[in-house]
């Protein structure tokens, strides 16, 4: 007969802590989120493309200072030696005008900055909406599965047969030129599918892990697991997503602008600035007009683009990072 | 101390088993990738079990793995809908309740799991995870619940400062106290325990077993205990029921398994089982069990272990014995075979000549 | 195999079933004066829109006009009738579907090639300057928009040459290959950049990061270990694993490749199936696109049906059933 044995060997871990007294349980648990942004700041490219974006912001929200700044209202056109040249073309960087002006005259400077507006509240209105729904609609499809699963799963195949863009046309020809508002509920039509489509493969791994059955027997119901227990675990993949989210719905965005089917002039957009100045740029004239507002579209991109790298290196870390991270002195 | 009160009240008022099931049965239909025809193959997970849990004591089931214990565990506390049979929890017929009337019986019956790593959330902190079923059940209103918790996890030896971690900063003998400490707080009565200590070091089974039998008397806990490792039971246990391939073969009180054991298989089972002093170890005579291993998607006809019974005689393919109280002897288990062992009868000088045949009746 | 075949293809009938059904939704939901309006187009006049009403039979319920519409283009081709130019869709979508194939298969092809070869290469000799210099093309051509690319392209390498002497490339326009094969690729030379040098970035970082892990696994060191020579052990073993994501992703790629196809026909003058839709969006010729749109996707579906084969053979982990 075995006898029971005291508490005699302790786990190392009860060992070491009742040693070391209460007082040493100040430190707490840090939570993914912040785990992760410990190791983002870190990143040498993440930070920088940070601080890019941090400025974009700046410019959209303080836009009206440039006009101030300079004088010049965005839509007004201009017609003075420094704004077009005597046959009316654009007039390229000058004392007055340093970004050069469009083909009506305006200030490419002050456009640009309002172009910014335009760029991340679509790009980061349509990313939360898009994440919104594809969470949702993962969770759903991947736990409750059945009928429910196959309608949701067919829905995403649809969605993603059919090419966005065309689609956005095909939309505008119907309803007509769509507000900001309405443009931002269409680029998230589309994106929420490919979201939806990989939180539901996470979601249905996770359906089968202990942690679900024990929620169950305590009585849990389906939305409260769903929402209390299967949304922390696919929170970090939502996370990265929207972070490559965001450049893409700024460059279709920009995309649907330059074909014409976007926000509508006289708003100032840099999608649409890029394709005012095309038929110059082909004859190579106002460079200018191509390179500014081309230079804004890229540089928030590309920022937009590293700091996803980088929180999606900070939530899973790999070694076959393209820039070493910094290492912390030793 | 309310529930110590009344679980011995319950005790003298009545003999009825807290926990009933009455030819429960189980099975999952397979998925055969057959290229001719679709047959609805089935796994037979649980074959009729009948067997009650009294109040108050702890019911260790062994088998060995595949056996139908874990899915028998999850059809006591509901977890699966049954197939057939009927499951009662303190004279009340839970078999087909639906989710909702469920909800007040789950206070009462809580599990706990195996896997120290998979059974926690690993985003979410322990307190969250502790306080489940408080806000689950709403039985607490939020100030006090952090009291609750903390208590909890006093009562299994975990340090209530930790309230905030996460589970990956904890030992796996430390997550299993947190499973127990979420099966605790909302006072139940009956505890399922699926193997809770087979994924841990040795030492620390001993810790755990400790803790459970000290809660146990605390609280006046009834037990059903499963694990493949009898002499884990042994120690806890007030009856032992040994199953094999869904269907309970023997219920006897520990001592007298040991001692006595009566169906083949949980002598076979005995055998192997491990012990201490290297001298009897050394001396006693392994049985080893010829035949193929079991399919429980074809159930052997009749007695479903006579491919492997070395003491196999001609009836036994006749019908499925019943658990009925062993023909000889002064004890009173129970045993599902026409041939059991008498008392002192070794099944190592059982007939040769049919260990090693058997093979499967589809 | 074959019941796999048959399975996808099935699953993609009933896929474009439903993009039939949601596309046709779009354009003919609504009162039937306003469908008719809508479809004869801007230009029409009241008798024109009168004939449209009655071509169509917009008068019937829904449901039938629906399965009219299924039968049309499933028995006849027929996708309607392009009242702005006054010939049958199919008519127009046949002559624009050359330039949008060649323009799309040369990309890929180049996008390909370009992305899976400077993927392996960054992989096989990681942090040296041929990979970090890739890597962090990749990166920037991974943000530049289609169309931005493809002005400065036109800028850069039309103009500056041209006004420099060396007129190489031409600013856009087509040239069909049966005309002049020369003149074909010429033209197109400067769209194909544009479309594989932002979709190749994908490629490299996606064939880099696979290639790396497949290089770290224990059977290609036994190959090597073996004695392989490093050209057979990159080839028949490596890549067959590391192309597994590469053609995953090619899936979900044509769908954008055809969305890319569009800004870079606008772009560049080509008259394929993309600058027809946005042709066709100036005119309110409704009809174009609802053919374009239906072509497109079954294209998309078609290639993913292929995609999936392919995988299935490639990776022989795939179930089957």
């Amino acid at each position: 007969m075995t006898q029971s044995i005291e508490n005699v060997v302790p786990d190392a871990a009860t060992a070491l802590e009742q040693q070391a007294g209460p007082g040493t349980a100040r430190i707490e648990g840090r939570g993914p989120i912040k785990l992760a942004w410990t190791r983002l700041r870190r990143d040498r490219g993440s930070m920088i493309s940070l601080g890019v974006i941090g400025f974009v912001v700046l410019v959209a929200i303080f836009a009206p200072v440039f006009a101030w700044l300079t004088g010049h209202d965005p839509n007004a056109q201009y017609y003075g030696a420094d704004a077009r040249t005597p046959l009316g073309l654009p007039v390229g960087p000058n004392s007055h005008f340093w970004f050069g002006t469009d083909t009506a005259g305006r200030d490419v400077l002050v456009r640009v900055a309002y172009g910014a507006r335009v760029s991340l509240v679509v790009g980061i209105g349509a990313t939360v909406l898009t994440i919104v729904v594809g969470l949702v609609a993962g969770l759903a499809a991947g736990y409750f599965g059945g009928i429910v699963d196959t309608m949701i799963a067919r829905l995403i195949d649809v969605v993603l047969a059919v090419p966005f863009l065309l689609f956005a046309i095909a939309l505008v020809g119907v309803l007509g030129n769509i507000g900001l508002g309405m443009l931002i509920i269409v680029i998230a039509s589309f994106g929420w599918a490919s979201v939806a489509r990989i939180i539901r493969g996470q979601v249905i791994s996770l359906k089968e892990r202990e942690f679900v059955e024990a929620a169950r027997s305590l009585g849990a119901g389906q939305l409260r697991i769903m929402f209390v227990d299967l949304l922390p675990n696919v929170v970090a993949p939502a996370i990265v997503f929207s972070t490559l989210l965001i450049p893409v719905s700024v460059v279709t965005e920009a995309a649907l602008s330059f074909l014409g089917i976007g926000v509508q002039p006289p708003t100032s957009d840099w999608g649409e600035m890029i394709s005012d100045s095309a038929p110059l740029v082909a004859e190579g004239q106002a460079w200018w007009y191509l390179l500014f507002p081309g230079l804004a579209l890229l540089a928030t991109t590309l920022a937009f683009n590293i700091l996803g790298d980088g929180v999606r290196d900070a939530f899973d870390p790999r070694s076959d990072r393209l820039i070493p991270m910094r290492k912390k002195a030793k | 101390m309310d529930t110590l009160h009344r679980a011995g009240e319950r005790h003298e008022a009545s003999e009825e088993p807290l926990l009933r099931l009455d030819g429960v049965v189980k099975r999952f239909p397979v998925a055969t990738s057959s290229l001719l025809r679709r047959r609805r193959d089935v796994v037979h997970a649980v074959e009729g079990v009948s067997l009650d849990i009294r109040h108050g004591e702890t019911l260790g089931l062994v088998g060995e793995t595949g056996c139908g214990k874990s899915t028998l565990a999850r059809c006591a506390s509901r977890l699966y809908d049954i197939d057939g049979g009927s499951i009662s929890f303190d004279r009340q017929d839970i078999s087909n309740l639906s989710a909702r009337n469920l909800r007040p019986i789950r206070r009462r019956i809580q599990m706990i799991f195996q896997d120290p790593y998979g059974s926690l959330n690993p985003k979410r902190r322990v307190g969250s995870i502790i306080a489940d079923p408080l806000r689950i059940h709403d039985s607490v209103d939020r100030r006090d619940q952090k009291r609750a918790v903390q208590e909890a996890m006093e009562l299994v030896g975990l340090n209530p400062e930790h309230y905030n971690r996460f589970p990956a900063e904890f030992s796996g003998g430390q997550r299993q106290r947190i499973g127990i400490a979420r099966a605790l707080v909302l006072r139940p009565e009956l505890i399922i325990c699926d193997e809770p200590v087979s994924a841990l070091d040795v030492s620390i089974q001993a810790q755990i077993l400790n803790l459970l039998s000290d809660l146990q008397k605390e609280f006046g806990l009834t037990y059903l205990f499963i694990a493949h490792d009898l002499s884990v039971v042994r120690h806890l246990s007030t009856r032992i029921a040994v199953m094999y391939l869904g269907r309970i073969v023997e219920v006897a009180e520990p001592e007298d398994l040991f001692a006595n054991p009566r169906h083949p298989y949980t002598a076979a089972l005995l055998s192997a089982a491990h012990v201490p002093d290297p001298d009897h170890a050394l001396s006693r005579r392994r049985i080893v069990l010829g035949g193929d291993p079991p399919s429980p998607i074809h159930l052997p006809a009749g007695c479903s272990f006579h491919p492997r019974c070395p003491k196999r005689l001609d009836d036994c393919t006749d019908r499925v014995p019943q658990l009925a109280a062993a023909a000889s002897g002064k004890r009173s288990g129970l045993v599902a075979c026409r041939h059991a062992l008498a008392d002192g009868e070794e099944l190592a000088q059982a007939a040769p000549a049919l260990a090693g045949e058997g093979t499967v009746t589809p | 195999m074959i019941r796999f075949v048959a399975r996808r293809l099935t699953h993609g009938v009933v896929v474009m079933f439903f993009v039939l059904f949601g596309v046709f939704m779009l354009f003919f939901g609504g009162s039937p004066e306003s469908v008719a309006r809508r479809l004869a187009g801007r230009q029409a006049t009241q008798d024109q829109v009168q004939r449209v009403f009655h071509d169509l039979g917009l008068d019937r319920p829904l449901l039938e006009q629906f399965s009219t519409f299924v039968k049309g283009i499933v028995t006849r081709g027929d996708l309607g009738t392009d009242y702005y130019h006054g010939v049958p869709v199919t008519t127009l979508l046949k002559q624009d579907a050359p330039v949008t194939i060649s323009l799309v298969v040369g990309g890929a092809v180049l996008w390909l090639v370009i992305g899976v070869a400077s993927g392996v290469l960054s992989a096989v000799r990681p942090r040296s300057i041929a990979d970090r210099t890739s890597t962090g093309l990749a990166l920037l051509f991974q943000s530049v928009p289609a169309f931005l690319l493809g002005l400065t392209l036109i800028n850069l390498l039309f103009y500056q040459l041209t006004v420099h002497g060396l007129a190489w490339f031409p600013a856009g326009g087509y040239v069909p290959i049966t005309q002049s094969p020369f003149e074909w690729a010429r033209h197109l030379i400067l769209p194909w950049l544009t479309i594989a040098l932002i979709s190749a970035a994908t490629y490299t970082r996606l064939s880099r990061t696979a290639m790396l892990e497949v290089l770290g696994e224990d059977y290609i060191r036994t190959a090597r270990a073996k004695g392989l020579r490093e050209w057979r052990v990159l080839t028949r073993h490596a890549l067959r694993s590391a192309l597994t994501p590469v053609l995953t992703q090619f899936g979900v790629d044509v769908a954008i490749a055809l969305g890319g196809a569009i800004l870079t026909e606008s772009v560049f003058g080509l008259p394929g199936l993309g600058r027809e839709s946005v042709q066709a969006i100036n005119n309110q010729d409704l009809p174009v696109i609802l053919g374009v749109v239906i072509v497109a996707s079954a294209a998309v579906v078609l290639a993913n049906i292929v995609v999936d084969v392919l995988y299935a053979l490639l990776d022989p982990r795939v179930k089957l059933h």
